[in-house]
């Protein structure tokens, strides 16, 4: 079987850090959040440093970073790493901020 | 407590306005909804602001413009060069003083009616819940997570409604938490996001932006008119001009 493609819309920091306002990510072929974030920290290890978590694969995550906003179709996901994601899904990652 | 509640129901009669209050917000009590009802709850309200940081300062600002009868402040420490750039009831002589007698001299001169309780303290686990439940509206305008989720525990187990603003260079957030109408705060940010850091990239016309927002939120709240932002978020890239309103529930 072929491997998912998810799209992820960056926003902020993410955004800023990789210059790019989209990418496109394999994801495995029953991909979930541990395995989108997995597969984006693969692609850019600073985005992990920027959502403060490690790159480690989806079966390591027992939870997924506090703060994230992840966003499909104007909706928010759980965020929990099991939560299933499909081929061809478009999803929104948004880094919670706090500057006052 | 003051008499004012922000689901727009009262405890026991409003404030009377004064003929300065008439003067004063003359332009503003023609605005579609809020009237002379209006400016009484503003009148009667309390708003806890925490800290009066770029953010927070042009909310209480805007605040006691608008007539708001008490305001909270919290805020630690003195004023210093580099808060010059955004904090806008700083002043440069006052620089290596409290940073919370400079903003309560400001807006005094602004609005010498505004009673104001000024906390040199930053908001904390220890105090959340004694400066909240003095508060019918909570406006949080802190750098830290620990701050935020401090804040808004103490708020949600009063059934007060938190209006959460925040900014990050040219990026800026904001939502109207009121549980269970709402989702909560840590629905949001279920713990401290490690990778935050303490000092962010600010322009103080960023700051002041989402301020001015989140202060039309807090009066929308008190005087019980408009469609506050609950269980949505506007998020603003003031780079490109691109805002966009989230639906989080």
């Amino acid at each position: 079987m072929s491997q998912c493609l998810i799209t992820v819309e960056l926003t902020g920091q993410l955004q800023h850090h990789l210059q790019q306002e989209q990418l496109c990510l394999e994801c495995g072929q029953n991909p979930t959040l541990a395995g989108v974030l997995f597969a984006l920290t693969t692609h850019s290890p600073k985005t992990a440093e920027i959502l403060g978590t490690e790159v480690a694969p989806p079966e390591q995550q027992t939870a997924l970073p506090p703060g994230l906003l992840i966003m499909r179709d104007g909706l928010m996901l759980p965020l929990q790493p099991g939560t299933p994601v499909s081929d061809g899904d478009r999803l929104t990652l948004i880094p919670m901020i706090s500057g006052g | 407590m003051s008499q004012n509640r922000t689901d727009n129901k009262t405890t026991g009669p409003l404030p009377q306005l004064t003929s300065d209050d008439f003067a004063l917000r003359e332009w503003q009590l023609d605005v579609r909804g809020f009237g002379e009802a209006g400016q009484q709850r503003l009148k009667g309200a309390s708003v806890l602001v925490s800290r009066v940081g770029g953010l927070g300062s042009v909310v209480a600002y805007e605040l006691a413009a608008a007539g708001v009868g008490r305001l909270i402040l919290a805020h630690a420490g003195n004023v210093r060069h580099s808060d010059l750039n955004r904090q806008l009831l700083m002043t440069h002589d006052w620089i290596g003083k409290p940073r919370i007698e400079s903003a309560t001299r400001r807006l005094k001169e602004l609005n010498p009616h505004l009673e104001i309780e000024a906390v040199p303290e930053n908001v904390s686990a220890a105090n959340a819940a004694r400066l909240v439940e003095q508060a019918d509206c909570v406006v949080d305008a802190a750098p830290l997570f620990e701050e935020r989720l401090a804040m808004n525990d103490a708020a949600e187990q009063r059934g007060i409604p938190v209006v959460e603003a925040a900014m990050y260079e040219l990026e800026a957030s904001l939502t109207v938490i009121h549980p269970p109408e709402t989702l909560r705060f840590r629905d949001l940010v279920p713990a401290v996001p490690p990778g935050w850091k303490r000092r962010f990239p600010v322009f103080g016309a960023v700051s002041g932006t989402i301020a001015c927002l989140a202060a039309m939120e807090t009066i929308k709240l008190l005087a019980g008119f408009g469609d506050p932002l609950k269980n949505r978020m506007l998020r603003m890239d003031l780079r490109s001009m691109q805002t966009q309103v989230l639906k989080l529930k």
